[in-house]
């Protein structure tokens, strides 16, 4: 346990910026942040009621079982502990700890064996010919894709087509498009410029597309 | 008229509502023609509308319990 400034001891007996009797709840994310520094109980309460299910269901996303999204979520919490008093309010609460998920999510990733694989994007991207035209092996429209899209079973293969993405590009749709973060969000969080969250987030999604159209023409095989 | 390459470029723009009023316009009359972009955008708009509606997953109790002992154990040595 770190002490404070004044060397009197321990962090939890600093005297609280706001008082006991305050509901923790009743306060913003940036209000939170001097409790937490000041390791107030209820403060981190309050932050796990915020915070749990998004950092799970972000580390869900990224790492695709619940094993690891349990432990990216442990590991992203006593994070938050570890690291606040560092914490310099230059992003938002929310964009530092998704970031923190995010890192502890990659360390996860990169841990594993290579059987583990995506795909290349590349492969699933639409190509064109110099007049602007595409140039498809299987044409876009077909009415089982339309048909597809209204069966329940999509929501399953939707999540096996995104946890075979690349990471870069898993990180951030999952962040943009199953979370719902804005692209300026995305783009703090992982250290990037809103152009390239775009452009990640764009190819991201015609492979999804093209993963779907796919699936249909191939009889349900892939 | 716009290319096809130019509105498949665009399509996460159109959906996300960010492109100008002028595009936007151009974009909207190409999908009315072009069955091909047509459907490359309902069939895209409607996955990303199922992804939104699937995104919350539940946390085991007890790991959320283990989580809040963890960290209060931290707190108070
Ligand atoms: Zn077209």
């Amino acid at each position: 346990m770190e002490t404070d400034a004044m060397g009197t001891g321990r962090t939890a007996e600093l005297p609280l910026p706001v008082g006991r009797s305050v509901p923790r709840s009743a306060l913003s994310d940036a209000q939170l942040v001097p409790l937490l520094k000041a390791a107030d109980e209820a403060a981190y309460e309050e932050l796990l009621r915020r915070y749990e299910t998004k950092i799970f269901s972000l580390a869900r996303g990224l790492t695709r079982n619940d094993t690891d999204a349990q432990d990216v979520l442990q590991e992203a919490c006593l994070s938050v502990f570890k690291h606040i008093k560092s914490f310099k309010g230059q992003s938002s609460l929310s964009t530092w700890i998704y970031r923190i998920t995010a890192n502890a999510a990659l360390m996860r990733l990169r841990g594993r064996k290579k059987d583990e694989r995506s795909v290349p994007i590349d492969d699933y991207l639409p190509q064109f010919d110099d007049t602007g035209h595409r140039v498809a092996a299987l044409p876009d429209w077909h009415p089982a894709v339309d048909e597809m899209l209204l069966n329940k079973e999509l929501g399953g293969l939707l999540r096996r087509w995104i946890s075979e993405l690349e990471p870069d590009y898993r990180l951030v749709f999952v962040m943009r498009d199953q979370e719902g973060l804005s692209n300026e969000e995305v783009a703090a969080a992982l250290n990037l410029s809103v152009p390239a969250v775009k452009s990640r987030l764009h190819r991201a999604r015609l492979y999804l597309r093209e993963r779907a159209k796919r699936y249909v023409y191939g009889g349900g095989g892939d | 008229m716009l290319d096809c390459k130019h509105v498949v470029d665009e399509l996460s723009n159109y959906l996300d509502d960010e492109v100008a009023a002028a595009l936007r316009q151009e974009i909207g009359a190409h999908l009315g023609e072009c069955r091909t972009c047509r459907a490359l955008y309902d069939s895209t708009r409607r996955i990303l509308r199922i992804v939104t509606d699937s995104r919350s997953f539940d946390i085991p109790e007890e790991v959320s319990e283990r989580i809040v002992q963890r960290l209060m154990k931290k707190i108070e040595p």
